[in-house]
């Protein structure tokens, strides 16, 4: 909302510098977002050269056809010679000059000047000049009463300052010029002046003759007001208007509009102004759209309407979407000459509402939208009245069309002394308190213990005791608290084993080289296709966005990896060749039930990481190994060591995978996640080149099997014996597959058995293969001897023969 | 001469050891391969010696092999000093054998040498995203404070989001939020905020948390994403106030972004606090004296906060007369912005590897 210094003196005397004032509203909670000069700038210096004109003689230019020299008199002993270019200079006018040394806006210097071989000593000023309007046709001609000399400042704002603030959504009586006022006069202790009576010419004729008004929709309209004004001529508005209308980042249109906004900006309650002989049948009702409905917009805009839109129509059509923009066919034209001037008051629900089914905002709905004071709209009609009679001439017709369910009266709440310190944590006097809610504008009564406080209706935000706590506070000034802390209760505080685990698995995986990434949680659904998933899989069906920015970004995703492989893509395309990323965040998964219930998908935690390139920087001394599916499997048994889980691997067919270099993870038989190369189907579609390797973890699973405490064992006084079995075995069998049988027949002192080497060749012969097993024999009672160990050994090898066909590799 | 001079003087004659010695050719021996091994410059000359000293055919050898035959009367003299001359020699021996070891294998270091200042081999070290490297430093602050850390979904309820934090259907506050809908009641998170509201409808006062967690708006430019990370605070007490609120923002703010920080609150407005504020930290850039980053101001925006609504209270029941509390919600994004010098929102979200590896 755009405020100028000017504009507010109306209401209240403003002492503090422009600056300090706005820092003053914005610690009182109106934030200023910009102060900036308007005009010259404001110094008696500058000033002094605005002066009033009379044009006493004009000639053409001798060698410019359009220039014209001119003999002006600013009240001198002899007029001045003025070279003006504007086409609509004459003698006989009374104009505005600015004199050599003073500063235009923008910061232009006016001198003394040779035109085309003419002195000029001064310039002529058109509206745009002052910025008054934002493009003038010719110079402004002043009214003929104004006398030479005068500074032009007594008449016209020449230097002004404007307030650009950011109303907050639960004071719309700031969004007013005069709201506005009564916040700096309660914030700056001084007198707030209410607006004289306004005084207007009214006829015989009663209001009920020209105009009648039905309400059937009361609950979206809980006010409406009209006035009718006949014999007006409509036509442009005179400069202050033009330059208090320009100043408030509005448009000047005629003088019947014009006067609208300014009461809407003075006030903060729109008005609609009809041309009456375009109201079919003499009737306006403010009904409810009819579904199918149309209206062209003043925007220009044809708007299809729904049943629950109100409309201003009459007889036969809607006119006004009510209280957001009226039709191109009911707006006032120059040819108008009777007006009805509309001030209501709709519920603001029902404007939020249409608003956004029609993506339409304006200066009126904003206001409305916030909840207005219906006892604003006398005041409104009243001061329109006055000016319009007063600007476009005419006459009101008696009475007003004042249709309301009940009248709004200030209401009463009570605020206790002592709740206000328990809130706020400081001592604030009774008298204080008092005080401030009297500079707002409430009525304050004492009642011992407590206030009685009468609340103004256009203070429609103050409704409950701790609204007057934060009134009080506000004024009091937040700077005046001191800082304390809150009673903590003793032991409270820290991260859960869960939470510590995700940090731990984060730390392992930066810890290898890995950077992690934050990906966006929606994801385009073609992706999803990408991954080759079949439609009827769980992970093909996400939770959709009903409006998305784009649909790009339009599910919810099922899992990491595309959000991953799209990432890895973008820095491929970036010359990147070691990307080694991962992820931490959810998934969502609309099948699912929720922990939280209320039929929300179920979110789940989950790590994910894509390796793509050597595994190591390059080096000069040595050549890095690429990212395989060891290595993806590497990192997978490293993130699960951190978290004390032991997990299996099986083959996998998961469709976005190479089928033969890709295993799921398996915790106490249960998938946890998966590794493996990703098919090459996959990176082309997401323009990547072969041999990426990926894998995703569902850390919710793991961080709850994971062990909590590790206890002690001793692991030092009997030590441990390691022993190494080298095995031929068919080439097909798996390593784990050996292990779990070896695991099965070695024996309680058999602790751990690892692959250690794997060969094929020659030496084997074809289709067999050899794997060296390092087998960890430990007692926790005894130190094994030589003789144990090959006791145990020479008892393993016949069950492995049997079993998996394994031979002693000699 | 004077060579002679310094060996005589380095060889240790033990007169204790050799006393009673009177053949004149183990006392020669002696001395001669003392002064010998001393001399010996390498592991080879060193062998020479042992054998020509110590060997099968050596003097001492012969002489102790020849005892048997010798008189009566000499045997005891041979053989008691003939031995301890043998040991001697024999230590001796040892001793240089290790020295003239350690010199060499000090020679050899001298040549292995490499060029230090190639680079080392690779142990591959990654990055926590920036985003998750503050998330950490805030949560880190407030557990120090004494407060939990809880999670809630992000997709969420319209009653968790916004009816339960005094957002009715027809509160112009509703339309701050540019809200990503999954159907008529279900969302995406606007805010961290919702969290509040679940964890007081499961617990009970006295309570002290954050929530930190993804939140989405739509909204998308240069100073917007349409996902971002927000931390939510509560505390909810007997007796908590304004005052507890603007003390705690202070730590947070002292410890996120130094210790000579500055806040100050401006009055704001909140659905679901009352009073609401707004809160400055001092600007670190120029120290609150206006510059650039700061508009000229003094002062960045860092946070919203505010003390519990009784209307929330309402929705979870908690008796606003017996409890207070206070909450507040920031920007990960922002904190991290602007304690890092961050220019550009977006650069968090494109995961280029030359942003992340920075930090």
């Amino acid at each position: 909302m755009k405020a100028p210094l000017s504009w507010l003196r109306d209401y209240v005397d403003i002492a503090l510098p422009p600056e300090e004032l706005a820092s003053r509203l914005a610690l009182t909670g109106t934030e200023v977002e910009r102060v900036e000069p308007l005009g010259a700038p404001e110094d008696d210096a500058v000033q002094k050269h605005f002066v009033v004109g009379k044009v006493v003689e004009r000639e053409k230019h001798p060698d410019a056809d359009k220039l014209s020299v001119c003999r002006v008199d600013v009240g001198e002993e002899a007029p001045r010679t003025i070279v003006c270019g504007a086409p609509n200079v004459a003698a006989g006018q009374t104009v505005a000059v600015v004199l050599p040394g003073a500063v235009l806006a923008g910061g232009m210097k006016i001198g003394e000047a040779k035109l085309r071989g003419v002195r000029s000593s001064g310039m002529i000023l058109s509206a745009a000049e002052l910025g008054f309007e934002a493009k003038s046709e010719g110079i402004m001609v002043l009214p003929e009463e104004w006398q030479a000399g005068e500074p032009l400042g007594e008449h016209l704002p020449v230097s002004d300052w404007l307030l650009d603030v950011e109303v907050t959504p639960n004071r719309p009586d700031c969004l007013s010029i005069k709201g506005l006022a009564r916040e700096i006069a309660a914030i700056t202790e001084q007198p707030f002046a209410e607006e004289q009576d306004f005084g207007f010419p009214v006829s015989e004729r009663p209001v009920e003759e020209d105009i009648s008004i039905e309400v059937p929709a009361p609950d979206l309209c809980p006010r409406y007001a009209a006035r009718v004004i006949r014999g007006v001529t409509v036509g442009p508005s005179p400069l202050w208007l033009k330059a208090r209308i320009t100043a408030a980042g509005m448009r000047p249109v005629n003088n019947v509009v014009d006067v609208t906004n300014y009461v809407m900006w003075s006030l903060g309650q729109p008005l609609h102004a009809f041309d009456l002989a375009s109201v079919a049948g003499g009737k306006i009702i403010v009904r409810r759209a009819r579904p199918g409905e149309g209206i062209r917009t003043l925007d220009g805009t044809q708007r299809t309407l729904t049943d629950d839109m109100l409309v201003i129509a009459d007889a036969e059509k809607p006119s006004v979407i009510a209280g957001i923009m009226g039709s191109i066919d009911s707006e006032v034209t120059d040819n108008t000459t009777d007006i009805l001037l509309e001030a209501a008051n709709f519920a603001r629900f029902s404007i939020l509402k249409t608003e956004s089914a029609l993506s339409l905002r304006s200066e009126s709905s904003t206001r409305f939208e916030k909840g207005l004071d219906p006892n604003l709209i006398p005041p409104a009609l009243d001061m329109a009245c006055a000016l319009l009679t007063e600007l476009a001439g005419g006459e009101v017709s008696r009475g007003t069309v004042d249709i309301q369910a009940g009248p709004v009266e200030p209401w009463q709440l009570e605020l206790r002394v002592a709740r206000v310190s328990q809130i706020l944590g400081i001592e604030v006097t009774k008298a204080e308190m008092a005080d401030i809610l009297r500079r707002l504008g409430c009525e304050v009564e004492d009642a011992g213990d407590r206030l009685r406080v009468t609340v103004p209706t256009f203070r429609l935000d103050l409704e409950r005791e701790i609204d007057l706590v934060e009134e009080v506070v506000r004024i009091y000034g937040l700077e005046r608290l001191p800082a304390t802390q809150p009673c903590r209760p003793s032991g409270g505080g820290g991260l859960t084993e869960g939470q510590r685990k995700v940090r731990r698995v984060e730390d392992l995986l930066a810890g290898a080289g890995l950077t992690q990434a934050v990906v966006y949680s929606f994801v385009d659904p073609v992706w999803l296709a990408a991954l080759r998933l079949p439609p009827e899989s769980p992970q093909a069906k996400p939770v959709a966005i009903r409006n998305p920015l784009s649909v790009e970004q339009s599910v919810m995703r099922t899992m990491l990896l595309p959000g991953l492989l799209a990432t890895a893509a973008r820095n491929r395309a970036m010359r990147e060749e070691r990307i080694h990323l991962f992820e931490v965040g959810r998934t969502f998964h609309p099948e699912q039930p929720s922990e939280f219930g209320g039929g929300l998908p179920r979110e789940v935690n989950r790590l994910g990481f894509v390796l793509s390139g050597p595994v190591a920087e390059e080096h000069w001394e040595e050549e890095s190994r690429p990212s395989d599916f060891y290595a993806g499997k590497g990192l997978v048994e490293r993130v699960l060591q951190g978290l004390g889980v032991t997990a299996g691997y099986g083959r996998t067919d998961k469709p976005f995978l190479h089928p033969g270099k890709a295993a799921q993870v398996l915790v106490d038989g249960e998938e946890a996640g998966w590794v493996g190369e990703v098919h090459p189907l996959v990176l082309q579609a997401f323009d990547l080149p072969e041999g990426l390797v990926a894998a995703e973890l569902d850390l919710d699973a793991l961080c709850a099997k994971g062990s909590a405490l590790t206890v002690f064992e001793d692991l030092i006084t009997y030590p441990a014996v390691e022993q190494d079995l080298a095995l031929v075995v068919d080439q097909n069998l798996q390593a784990d597959r050996v292990l779990r049988v070896v695991a099965e027949a070695g024996g309680p002192l058999l602790r751990e058995a690892r692959v250690f080497d794997v060969y094929e060749g020659p030496q084997v012969g074809t289709g067999r293969r050899s794997l060296a097993l390092r087998l960890t024999f430990r007692s926790s009672e005894r130190t094994l001897s030589e003789e144990e160990i090959n006791r145990l050994r020479s008892e393993l090898l016949p069950v492995l023969r049997e079993r998996l066909g394994a031979e002693l590799r000699s | 001469m004077s060579e002679w001079c310094s060996k005589e003087a380095t060889i240790p004659v033990d007169n204790h050891i050799l006393q009673g010695l009177t053949r004149p050719d183990l006392k020669e021996i002696y001395e001669r391969g003392l002064r010998d091994l001393e001399s010996a410059r390498t592991l080879a000359e060193l062998e020479d010696l042992r054998v020509r000293y110590l060997g099968r055919k050596a003097e001492l050898t012969n002489l102790l092999r020849s005892i048997p035959e010798l008189p009566a009367s000499e045997r005891p003299e041979v053989g008691r000093f003939g031995n301890l001359v043998k040991r001697e020699l024999e230590q001796a021996l040892e001793s240089a054998r290790k020295d003239l070891e350690q010199a060499e294998l000090v020679k050899g270091l001298e040549k292995d040498r490499v060029d230090v200042t190639l680079p080392g081999r690779p142990w591959p070290l990654g990055h926590l995203h920036l985003i998750e490297q503050t998330r950490r430093e805030i949560e880190d602050i407030y557990v120090g404070m004494g407060y939990d850390v809880v999670q809630g979904p992000e997709i969420e309820t319209d009653y968790h989001n916004f009816e339960a934090l005094n957002h009715p259907e027809d509160h112009p506050a509703r339309s701050l939020h540019d809200t990503f809908f999954v159907d008529e009641t279900i969302l995406l998170r606007t805010h961290t905020s919702p969290v509040q509201v679940r964890v007081m409808e499961q617990q009970s006062p006295p309570l002290y948390l954050i929530a930190p967690g993804k939140t989405y708006r739509r909204d998308s430019d240069a100073t917007h994403t349409p996902m971002f990370h927000q931390v939510e605070g509560l505390v909810v007490d007997r007796g908590v106030t304004l005052a507890d609120l603007k003390g705690t923002l202070d730590t947070f703010a002292k410890k996120m972004f130094g210790e000579e920080r500055q806040i100050r609150l401006r009055p704001h407005y909140f659905p679901f606090t009352e009073p609401s504020v707004e809160v400055d930290v001092s600007c670190m850039a120029c120290n609150g004296q206006g510059c650039r980053l700061c508009k000229r101001s003094g002062w960045l925006e860092i946070l919203g906060a505010g003390m519990v609504d009784p209307n929330v209270f309402g929705f979870v029941g908690i008796d606003p007369e017996e409890y207070s509390g206070f909450a507040f919600g920031m920007g990960v994004e922002r904190i991290a912005m602007l304690k890092y010098g961050v220019n550009d929102l977006r650069l968090f979200y494109e995961n280029d590897l030359r942003f992340l590896r920075q930090f």
